[in-house]
């Protein structure tokens, strides 16, 4: 926001009527005390950048925040279970290797980098895909396996020991024992008790997301509360950081309490006291 | 979420550590020379170590200044190709060690500090003090991975030292929490019972038998969170929070060659593998560390 942008010279009474009808003449505690019991009642006020409300800044963003999140929450199921049940099943093979590598790249690649070697093999050479993801629906393929990269590594891994674990028990012997198919086994019973604590995990990235979205949507240019929060800090817009910080946060620890909710609902042998 | 992995990872090893001490025994020691990906990691950590110490002697060119024509490929004059004002890409990279390395090295000092302090006194003495500290602790969690080092910029500004201090920052909840939680534990542990009983002072009991304890998981996730650490500011960079131009900070090239990746795909491409190069070489020291220390997994 630029004080002369209007009159196109800023004197010192217009500088003075901007700070007054910003409220920035006001002492500190003043500002943040009026930020916060504005915020209790649902406003968060004024980005300064856009001069409009940043409730409804942010609630635009987040649903473009959340359907990336859910994108990139399939892509991360969808390499992640698969490679690591057959890491699971069959030790020291090739899926096990690749299971073990696409973990150690999760959490040893910068996302950002990612973002561009995908953008530089699927968009510019193999030109499949958009590499700025505006408005299509294909848009979203490129970004969401960005996003949902790391949680996959995560998850390959989990589930591969999960699934190591789950055909020890007894109920897998007595279910072949009694003459069951391998097949009918494996996917009844083995994988079914494997998956438990591969969805707890998988919620708790979900939450994780939130701040992988903010280099994510700020490769691919996608509008949401992750490319708000940066752009708002690049600008000083200090109303919409905090708007927009609040509700990522809060959105991030209210799917932690979700996952918790649901753990216990999805596995009855857990009950909180 | 990958700060969650590592402090899952680390604790798990705090356990068994508690009925043995066993922190540099001989046969972690093996295990950590005997397992390929930690040696992997340590000779390239090593060399990257070495470029940085060695930055002016072994870059063939001035990493800041005009070298050659505009986005040239890789060749022989310009290994890795130059940028788009004409430096020599290889140059910056081998400068730009001693930033990352920085970064992680001191970030992971200023969290590990204010951390384990944090914890130690949360954990030992307990009440009050306890209370609020874990409180504090608890609302810094709430704020997902980046976000808090992004929140903790906003409020400083942007700068490599900030981005040091958001980063150390932002990794003070998972140091406070498993240094708390070991001092919970071994509290009640009769010889340290013991030990108060005969009259030995807090600070007798928190050197020789607290921080014994702690040791290994504390080294195990310092590692891992050097690797975490030059992730994130290399991030913080990209996202233009971090280094300003001219300076040869991997996440900041990587940024500014974006815009030409169709035509010179080099000038990101080689940055970001540094950075990857670097974080995972950290990665694969540090799953050796854990592996090394953590009793139950040497006999596998």
């Amino acid at each position: 926001m630029l004080a002369g942008a209007e009159a196109g010279v800023t004197t010192p009474e217009r500088i003075a009527e901007l700070r007054k009808s910003m409220g920035l003449d006001r002492p500190l505690y003043l500002q943040y005390g009026g930020f916060i019991v504005h915020a209790l009642r649902g406003d968060l006020g004024q980005s300064i950048r856009f001069q409009a409300p940043v409730n409804d800044l942010i609630f635009v963003a987040s649903l473009q925040t959340f359907q990336l999140s859910l994108a990139g929450m399939a892509a991360a199921l969808l390499i992640g279970i698969p490679l690591g049940f057959i890491a699971g099943l069959y030790e020291n093979s090739w899926a096990d290797s690749a299971a073990m590598v696409v973990s150690l790249l999760g959490v040893s690649m910068p996302l950002f980098w990612l973002a561009l070697l995908l953008i530089l093999a699927v968009s510019i050479h193999l030109q499949w895909l958009p590499a700025i993801s505006g408005g299509q629906p294909r848009g979203i393929i490129l970004p969401a396996l960005t996003l949902g990269f790391v949680a996959a590594g995560l998850i390959s891994r989990l589930m591969r020991a999960s699934l190591i674990e789950a055909l020890r028990h007894d109920y897998i012997r007595t279910a072949l024992a009694k003459g069951l198919r391998w097949r009918a086994v494996m996917a009844k019973h083995a994988l079914k008790n494997a998956l438990i604590p591969v969805i707890t995990v998988a919620g708790l990235q979900f939450g994780g997301m939130l701040s992988g979205a903010v280099i994510t949507e700020t490769v691919f240019s996608r509008p949401g509360l992750g490319s708000l929060i940066v752009k708002a800090i690049l600008w000083h817009d200090y109303p919409l950081i905090q708007g927009a910080v609040l509700l990522t946060s809060v959105s991030y620890v209210l799917v932690n309490l979700l996952i918790d909710v649901l753990y216990a609902w999805i596995d009855p042998r857990i009950k909180y006291a | 979420m990958r700060d969650t992995a590592a402090v899952n990872a680390a604790s798990a090893s705090a356990a068994p550590a508690l009925e043995r001490r066993r922190r540099w025994s001989a046969p972690g020691w093996r295990a950590l020379r005997r397992n390929r990906g930690a040696l992997a990691g340590a000779v390239i950590l090593a060399a990257w170590a070495l470029a940085a110490a060695l930055a002016p002697h072994i870059a063939p060119y001035d990493p800041i200044a005009l070298v050659g024509a505009s986005r040239q490929p890789p060749s022989a004059v310009h290994l890795m190709g130059t940028d788009l004002l004409g430096r020599d890409i290889l140059s910056r990279l081998i400068f730009g060690a001693r930033l990352s390395l920085a970064i992680g090295l001191i970030s992971v000092a200023i969290g590990l500090i204010a951390g384990s302090f944090t914890g130690l006194v949360a954990g030992y003495y307990g009440g009050r003090a306890d209370g609020v500290l874990m409180r504090l602790v608890d609302a810094m969690l709430a704020f997902p991975g980046l976000l808090l080092a992004l929140v903790v910029i906003a409020a400083l500004g942007p700068g490599l030292l900030n981005v040091m201090l958001a980063v150390g920052v932002s990794s003070v909840p998972l140091y406070a929490r498993l240094v708390r939680g070991s001092c919970l534990t071994i509290r009640e542990v009769e010889y340290v019972q013991a030990a108060r009983a005969l009259g030995g002072s807090d600070r007798r009991v928190i050197l020789r038998h607290i921080v014994p304890n702690v040791l290994g998981p504390l080294i195990v996730l310092s590692t891992l969170q050097v690797g975490n650490a030059i992730l994130v500011g290399s991030a913080l960079s990209y996202l233009g929070m971090g280094a300003q131009p001219p300076t040869p900070e991997w996440g900041l090239m990587t940024a500014d060659g974006q815009a030409y990746l169709a035509g010179a795909w080099w000038m990101s491409t080689f940055p970001g593998f540094a950075i990857f190069s670097a974080a995972m070489a950290v990665n694969l020291l540090g799953d050796g560390l854990r592996a090394a220390l953590d009793p139950r997994s040497i006999s596998r």
